[in-house]
């Protein structure tokens, strides 16, 4: 039986909301992504696509192939006979990230706005393990739960026009990486070398919601060699089994 | 035989544009299409294409076409003149045309015309359309100089017999968003009565509408939602923005209402300012 109250309504005439309590928690989080697969491998004729956030299932259906009130009724007793597992299988992602000032505008301004020096905010913003809620806003933009929280910051008052693919932001309390360049009002305090996107790979983006990532604090000139690495297509980014050593 | 149509005038525009993708939302990826799917649906019947073949979406101002080969075309969507070879006459529904023509269109009402050829354009698939995404693709829509390419196929009989639900209504129907209950009750007055219109920086992604209502502003946040074109949220200061076929796939702002399909091919095709209200209807 699923762990709580979940609550199943229309969005239109082809979407389904399922939603949980209104929270950010991994528990919530990890207990929904199951169920979505669960749904995906029982009513593979019926869903068409979906997508998760922290706490609400988003299904678009067939609706030729089923209404949405008997579909309801079936999601209802498939969560009532449903359990999570409590060890499920993620990865997790060694993501480089270089903090220098050159690639990294907002960081000597966040570090004094925060009363803090420049390698303690790195120190701190590479030490955590983050969760990957889901991906959305941007496609394979992250949403990553697990910032510390003397690293929360307000987004900036002016956005910038255009944010460098790469780019590593503090928003609220709230990091993440722009996967394109795009107009953005993050704090930006490093950057990545990798691509979170690569439209030429399958799957376009190696991450999955569930998945765990720390960012690892590289050099400038190391920085420059992933670049090179990333677009000759050699770079491979570390990664380990949750649970297992490095 | 390959058939070639250029682009003399890019117009404001011009896309091409099937019924859009599914299956990548866990990626963040919008679903696209024709921003008006049943103009577009109409376009590839007029010629008994798939329904889902890649047609021309031209948006406002159209774009000028020099066909390279003798070709015959479907229409559908917006109201008005297409310029044939400099001559003004009424939008046929299917048109004959003889290489070297020049045609160009003037909308007198609506705002995105489908152009379909038989079988459909030549396009790339993009994660399973041919609708580009913005961030994604650098090339979003026709410049001058560029060449649309199709298989040139054989011509078919115009028939008279097909569906046209309403597309021309001042009265669009919406469902109650999930968030629709946050709002007062003036608030849910104020949204059935009140005469909304797109506003001019409207894109694929989103119309915002006219905000001049200070009883709409608000101070609900929700968390990070899965929102779907047709969704309708209304932001702090009181503005109402309508996903379009481009949208993001989460959002921030209250969802307060939700757009059946055919509400969103009717809001598709109206002018900036162009008043229209909503009449809430029940879910199933």
């Amino acid at each position: 039986m699923g762990a709580y109250k979940i609550n199943i309504k229309p969005l239109g005439e082809n979407f389904l909301l399922i939603d949980w309590p209104k929270e950010i928690n991994p528990v919530i989080s990890e207990e929904l992504l199951q169920f979505q697969y669960q749904l995906q491998v029982s009513f593979p004729e019926e869903i068409i696509d979906s997508n998760a956030t922290y706490a609400s299932l988003c299904v678009q259906y067939d609706s030729a192939k089923i209404s949405f009130d008997n579909f309801k009724e079936k999601i209802n007793s498939d969560y009532v006979a449903f359990n999570a597992k409590a060890e499920a299988f993620h990865t997790v992602w060694e993501v480089p990230v270089c903090y220098d000032p050159s690639l990294a505008p907002d960081l000597i301004s966040f570090s004094r706005e925060k009363n803090m020096a420049v390698h303690q905010v790195i120190a701190l913003h590479s030490k955590a393990t983050y969760r990957i809620y889901f991906m959305g806003f941007l496609p394979g933009f992250l949403y990553l739960g697990g910032l510390a929280p003397d690293l929360h910051h307000p987004r900036k008052t002016q956005p910038r026009q255009s944010v460098p693919a790469g780019a590593v932001g503090i928003a609220g309390a709230q990091t993440g990486i722009y996967p394109q360049a795009s107009p953005g009002g993050w704090n930006l305090i490093g950057q990545t070398p990798i691509r979170l996107f690569d439209s030429t790979q399958h799957p376009p983006v190696k991450f999955a919601a569930g998945d765990e990532l720390v960012f690892k604090s590289i050099p400038l000139d190391r920085f420059h060699e992933i670049k090179e690495e990333v677009e000759k297509g050699e770079f491979i980014l570390p990664k380990k089994t949750k649970g297992n050593d490095w | 035989m390959i058939g070639k149509i250029e682009f003399i005038k890019p117009g404001l525009y011009s896309s091409l544009q099937d019924l859009g993708r599914t299956g990548f939302r866990q990626l963040a990826i919008p679903h696209g299409g024709a921003m008006d799917s049943l103009s577009a649906i109409r376009a590839n019947q007029l010629l008994n294409n798939p329904l889902d073949a890649p047609v021309l979406e031209m948006t406002q101002i159209a774009p000028t076409l020099l066909f390279h080969q003798n070709c015959q075309i479907g229409l559908s969507g917006a109201k008005g003149e297409v310029i044939f070879n400099g001559e003004a006459t009424p939008i046929k529904r299917i048109v004959n045309i003889i290489r070297g023509d020049i045609l160009s269109f003037r909308f007198s009402k609506g705002q995105r015309l489908y152009l379909a050829v038989k079988n459909g354009f030549d396009a790339d698939s993009f994660f399973g359309s041919c609708s580009p995404i913005a961030g994604l693709q650098e090339k979003m829509r026709f410049a001058k100089g560029d060449f649309l390419t199709y298989e040139v196929g054989e011509e078919v009989e115009e028939k008279n017999s097909f569906v046209k639900p309403e597309i021309w209504t001042k009265r669009i129907a919406c469902f109650e968003g999930p968030e629709f209950q946050l709002l007062n009750s003036t608030q849910k007055i104020l949204l059935e009565n009140h005469p909304f219109s797109i506003q001019p920086n409207h894109t694929r992604m989103a119309f915002p509408l006219n905000a001049d209502r200070k009883e709409l502003v608000h101070e609900h946040s929700i968390l990070t939602a899965p929102v779907v074109p047709g969704v309708v949220q209304l932001t702090p200061s009181g503005q109402l923005i309508v996903l379009m076929r481009d949208a993001q796939t989460t959002g921030g702002y209250p969802r307060v209402l939700m757009l059946p399909e055919n509400s969103i091919n009717q809001l598709a095709q109206k002018r900036v300012g162009e008043e229209f209200q909503w009449e809430l209807i029940q879910s199933e």
